[in-house]
C-alpha cells in the first residue's frame, strides 16, 4: 500500500509540475501578446510624428544675414506661438533649397499661411509681395526695418528717432571722453533699401539731441553709407571696401544692424584700425559683447528680441481674430557700454 | 490527455497570433516609404502638367491640350493622397503644397485660357508666374520628401528592430512551449507505461504462483486504468477462491480425521468388548441353553435372569458400531440394572423418569450403560447408605438432556475435569464387573457423533454428595 501511495504521490507531483508549467506558459503567452500589442500601438505615434492640432499657421521669413539676432527673435516667436497653439514655420528651414527672403515670402503667400512675420529685405519686390499677401487676407508683421510703402498690418521694431537719440548720446559720450573737443565725422551704415526718410529721421534725431543737450559741441558731420544686403556676403564686401579706401575719414561708425556691427568689428581688427574709429553697434550678441569688453567696439544698442518676437505673434493673432491690430509696436532698447558688457558677461559666465 | 492538448492548443494560438502580427508588421514596413512614393508621383505629375502646358503654349496643338487636361486631372487626384491639416510639420508642409498646387493650377489654367484667347501678354506673364510657382512647388515637394524620408527611415529601423524583437520573443516562447510539451509527453507516456510495466510484473508474479501482489490502479479512468483494475479484481478473486478451496480441504481433512478417530474408538471399544468377553457368541448361546433348561425346570426367575443376560450380551455384540434409539439404550440400562440387582440382591434402587417423545432420537450405542456401570462401581458400591440411581430424559431447547444421577461417594472437581478432558480415565479392563468401555471412550464417541465439544456435564457437590452425569445431544444430528 505504501508503494501505491508513493506512486500515486509521484504521479500527482508530476501532474502538478505539468499544470504549473502550462500555467506559466499561458502567462508568458499572454504577456508576450501584451508586449506585441504595445509595440503595435506605439507604431502609429512614430509614424505620424507630431499630432497636435494647431489653431493657426504663421510663416517666419527673415534675412539670412543676421543669424544671431533672428535666432533670438525666432525663439521667442515660437514660445509665444506655442502658448497660443499656433504653428510657426521657419520658411528658410522647411525648404531644402537656398531661397532669398523675398522668394520665401512668395512661397509663404502661395502656401496660404494664416500670417507672415517678415524681417528681410525692404525693397520694392518685398513691398509688392506684402501687398499681395494682404490682398489675399494674410496678415503681415514686419520686424526691425519697416517697409513704409507696403500695406503691412504692423511694424514691430525700434523707433528710428529714439534710435538716433541713443546714438547721439553715445557720440556725445565719446566726444566728452576725449581731451580736445573736435568735430566728428559720423558714418551711418544703413541698408541700401532703407528709405531716405528713415535714414533722415536718425540723423535729425542726432542733431536734435546735440542742439538740445550739447549746444556748445560742434555738430557732427553725417555721412550716410548704404550697404547692399541683397546677396550673400555682399554686406561684408561693402564694409571691407570702406576700410580699404584711403580717404576713409570716419571718426564714429553707427551700425544699424547686428551684421554690420560684426563686419565693422572684424574689419577694424583686420585693418588694424582699432582705436582710430569708434563703433557704436546694434544688438548685444555674444561676439559684440566680447568686442565691447575688448574695447574694439565702444558700445551697442541692445534690442529686446524676446519682446519683438512675442509682440509680433500677438499682433498677428490679434489681426486674425479681430481683423485689425496696431500698426506700430515699439520695442525696448538699451545702451550697453563697457561696464554693462562686463556685467552681462559676468552674469552669463555665472549662469554657465 | 487534456494536459497534452493544452500546450498544443497554446502553440497553435501563439503561432497564429505571431503569424498575424509578423504579417501586419511586414505590411507596415512595406508601407513605410509609401508617402515618399506618393510624393514622387506628385512631383512627376506636376512635371507632366508643366511640360504639357509648355508644349501647348509652344504649338497650341490639340494633343498637347488633351495631354494637359489629362496631366491636370492626374495631378489633382494625386493631390488627394496628401493631407492638408494643421497637425504637425509634415502635414503643414503638405498643406502648403496643397495650397500652392491649387494656385498653380489656377494660374496654369488662366495661362492656357489666355493662349486660347490669343492673349499673348496674358499667357506670357502667366507662364512666367506658373514656371516660378512650379519651381517653388518642386522645391517644396522635394523638401517634404526629404523630411518624410528621414522620418520614414527612422520608422523603418524602429519597425525592423520591433520585428527582430518579436522574432526573438517568438523563438523563446516556441522553445519554452516545446520544452513544456516534451515534459508533458514524458509525463503522459510515463503515466501510461508505468502501470503497464507494473501490471506485467504483477502478471509474472501471479504466473509464478505468487498471488500476494500490489497492483497500481491509475486514477484516470482510461483503458489502462480499467485493465489494471480488472486484473487486480481477477487476482483478488483467484486469491479468494484459493482460500476457500484451502478451507474446504481443511474441513474435509478434519472430517476424515474425526471419522478415522471414531472408527479407531469403535475398534478400540469393540476390541475391549471382545477382550472382556472372549467369545460372546459362545456365551450368548450358552446363556440361551441355560434359559431353556431353567424354563424346563420351571425356574421362572432363573429363566428371566438368564434371558436378560442373553439380551444384554446380544446388544453388546450387535450395536457397538451403530447409532441406536434412546429407547434401545434405556432398555439396555434396564436389563443391566436387573442383572446387577440379581447379583447384588436388590441393592441398587433404580428410578427412571423419561420423556416418551424423545425415545426415537438417535445416539451412539453403548453410552448410557457404561455411565450407569460407572455410577454403580464408583458411586454407590461401597457406601453405607442406600444407593439410588436416577435416570431422566428431558428437552432443553433443541437439545435432549439425559441425566444419570447417583447418591454415591461423589467426585472432586479435579476428577471431573480429568474425565471431561479424557485424560486417562479409561475403563479398567481387568475389572471383572466392567464391560470394558470407559467414560473417556463414551464422551469421545458422543462428541464425534454430534460434532460438538460440549456433550456432557458432570455435577458433584463434593465427597458423599453423589454425582450427576448429563449427556447433551441435539434433537437432530
Amino acid at each position: 500500500m505504501d508503494k501505491k501511495k508513493n506512486i500515486g504521490g509521484y504521479s500527482k507531483r508530476a501532474y502538478r509540475v505539468l499544470y504549473l508549467s502550462i500555467l506559466v506558459m499561458m502567462l508568458v503567452t499572454i504577456g508576450s501578446a501584451m508586449i506585441f500589442n504595445n509595440l503595435k500601438n506605439r507604431m502609429p505615434d512614430i509614424e505620424q510624428g507630431e499630432t497636435a492640432e494647431y489653431d493657426g499657421h504663421f510663416a517666419f521669413v527673415v534675412s539670412s544675414d543676421d543669424e544671431d539676432f533672428w535666432e533670438g527673435v525666432y525663439t521667442s516667436v515660437c514660445e509665444e506661438a506655442a502658448e497660443n497653439n499656433i504653428y510657426i514655420e521657419d520658411m528658410s528651414k522647411s525648404l531644402g533649397v537656398n531661397y532669398s527672403d523675398t522668394d520665401l515670402l512668395r512661397v509663404a503667400i502661395n502656401s496660404s499661411v494664416d500670417g507672415i512675420i517678415y524681417g528681410g529685405t525692404t525693397n520694392e519686390t518685398a513691398a509688392e509681395l506684402i501687398d499681395k499677401a494682404v490682398d489675399e487676407g494674410i496678415g503681415v508683421v514686419i520686424l526691425q526695418n519697416d517697409i513704409d510703402a507696403s500695406a503691412r498690418q504692423c511694424f514691430v521694431g525700434v523707433n528710428n528717432y529714439e534710435l538716433g537719440q541713443m546714438f547721439a548720446s553715445q557720440i556725445a559720450e565719446i566726444m566728452e571722453s576725449e581731451e580736445e573737443l573736435k568735430k566728428k565725422r559720423v558714418d551711418v551704415l544703413i541698408d541700401r533699401d532703407m528709405s531716405e526718410g528713415a535714414s533722415n529721421v536718425i540723423t535729425i534725431a542726432i542733431e536734435d539731441y546735440f542742439s538740445e543737450n550739447y549746444p556748445d559741441y560742434p555738430m557732427p558731420e553725417f555721412n550716410i553709407i548704404k550697404i547692399n544686403s541683397d546677396d550673400a556676403f555682399s554686406v561684408e564686401d561693402d564694409i571691407r571696401r570702406l576700410f580699404i579706401q584711403e580717404d576713409m575719414e570716419s571718426d564714429v561708425m553707427l551700425c544699424l544692424s547686428s551684421i554690420y556691427t560684426q563686419c565693422v568689428y572684424q574689419s577694424l581688427v583686420d585693418r588694424n584700425k582699432v582705436g582710430e574709429v569708434q563703433v557704436i553697434g546694434y544688438f548685444a550678441g555674444n561676439s559684440i559683447l566680447e568686442a565691447i569688453e575688448k574695447q574694439i567696439i565702444y558700445s551697442t544698442i541692445s534690442v529686446d528680441t524676446d519682446e519683438m518676437g512675442r509682440d509680433s505673434v500677438k499682433a498677428l493673432k490679434e489681426y486674425m481674430e479681430m481683423g485689425y491690430t496696431n500698426s506700430y509696436i515699439p520695442i525696448s532698447t538699451q545702451v550697453i557700454g563697457y561696464d554693462q558688457a562686463r556685467l552681462i558677461s559676468g552674469q552669463l559666465g555665472k549662469g554657465a | 490527455m487534456l494536459s497534452f492538448f493544452i500546450p498544443i492548443f497554446v502553440i497553435l494560438v501563439m503561432n497564429v497570433y505571431m503569424y498575424l502580427n509578423v504579417n501586419s508588421m511586414i505590411a507596415r514596413i512595406n508601407e513605410v516609404y509609401d508617402s515618399n512614393v506618393r510624393l514622387s508621383e506628385l512631383a512627376e505629375n506636376l512635371t507632366a502638367v508643366q511640360n504639357s502646358v509648355r508644349e501647348y503654349l509652344e504649338n497650341k496643338g490639340t494633343t498637347a491640350l488633351n495631354e494637359y487636361y489629362r496631366a491636370d486631372q492626374e495631378y489633382r487626384s494625386s493631390m488627394d493622397n496628401i493631407g492638408s491639416s494643421y497637425t504637425g510639420t509634415m502635414t503643414i508642409m503638405q498643406k502648403n503644397i496643397q495650397n500652392q498646387s491649387s494656385k498653380y493650377l489656377a494660374v496654369v489654367d488662366d495661362t492656357v485660357q489666355a493662349k486660347r484667347g490669343r492673349n499673348v501678354e496674358g499667357y506670357r506673364t502667366g507662364y512666367e508666374e506658373a514656371e516660378q510657382m512650379y519651381a517653388d512647388l518642386q522645391n517644396c515637394i522635394y523638401s517634404l520628401n526629404n523630411e518624410q524620408f528621414k522620418i520614414n527611415s527612422d520608422n523603418y529601423y524602429i519597425l525592423l528592430s520591433s520585428l527582430r524583437y518579436m522574432e526573438i520573443i517568438s523563438i523563446v516562447i516556441l522553445l519554452f512551449i516545446g520544452v513544456v510539451n516534451i515534459l508533458a509527453l514524458f509525463l503522459l507516456t510515463n503515466s501510461m507505461t508505468r502501470p503497464l510495466v507494473a501490471l506485467s510484473k504483477a502478471a509474472d508474479k501471479v504466473a509464478g504462483g505468487d498471488f500476494n501482489v500490489d497492483i497500481e490502479t491509475p486514477e484516470a479512468g482510461d483503458e489502462i486504468g480499467r485493465v489494471s483494475r480488472a486484473f487486480a479484481g481477477m487476482v483478488g478473486s483467484i486469491q479468494l477462491y484459493i482460500t476457500e478451496i484451502r478451507e474446504s480441504m481443511s474441513r474435509e481433512s478434519r472430517m476424515k480425521e474425526s471419522e478415522l478417530m471414531m472408527q479407531t474408538r469403535m475398534r478400540e471399544a469393540e476390541l475391549r468388548s471382545l477382550q472382556a468377553q472372549i467369545n460372546p457368541h459362545f456365551l450368548f448361546n450358552t446363556l440361551n441353553a441355560g434359559a431353556q433348561l431353567a424354563m424346563m425346570e420351571g425356574a421362572d426367575k432363573t429363566t428371566e435372569f438368564i434371558q436378560n443376560m442373553a439380551d444384554f450380551f446380544r446388544y453388546n455384540i450387535k450395536s457397538i458400531d451403530k447409532d441406536v434409539s434412546l429407547n434401545e439404550e434405556l432398555q439396555l440400562v434396564d436389563k443391566y440394572i436387573y442383572i446387577l440387582n440379581v447379583r447384588f440382591d436388590g441393592e441398587i434402587h433404580y428410578h427412571k423418569e423419561t420423556d416418551d417423545s424423545l425415545g426415537e432420537i438417535r445416539i451412539p450405542s453403548m453410552v448410557l450403560q457404561p455411565i450407569v456401570e460407572n455410577a454403580v462401581n464408583y458411586g454407590i458400591r461401597n457406601i453405607e447408605w442406600e444407593g439410588h440411581i436416577d435416570l431422566k430424559t428431558y428437552r432443553v431447547g433443541d437439545m435432549v438432556h439425559i441425566s444419570i444421577a447417583d447418591n454415591g461417594v461423589g467426585m472432586t472437581a479435579d476428577k471431573i475435569e480429568k474425565i471431561l478432558s479424557g485424560d486417562g480415565i479409561a475403563a479398567d479392563p481387568d475389572k471383572n464387573d466392567s464391560n470394558g468401555i470407559g467414560l473417556g471412550n463414551v464422551i469421545e464417541r458422543i462428541r464425534i457423533f454430534t460434532g460438538r465439544e460440549d456433550v456432557m456435564d458432570i455435577i458433584s457437590e463434593g465427597e458423599g454428595k453423589g454425582t450427576e452425569f448429563i449427556i447433551k445431544v441435539p434433537m437432530h444430528v
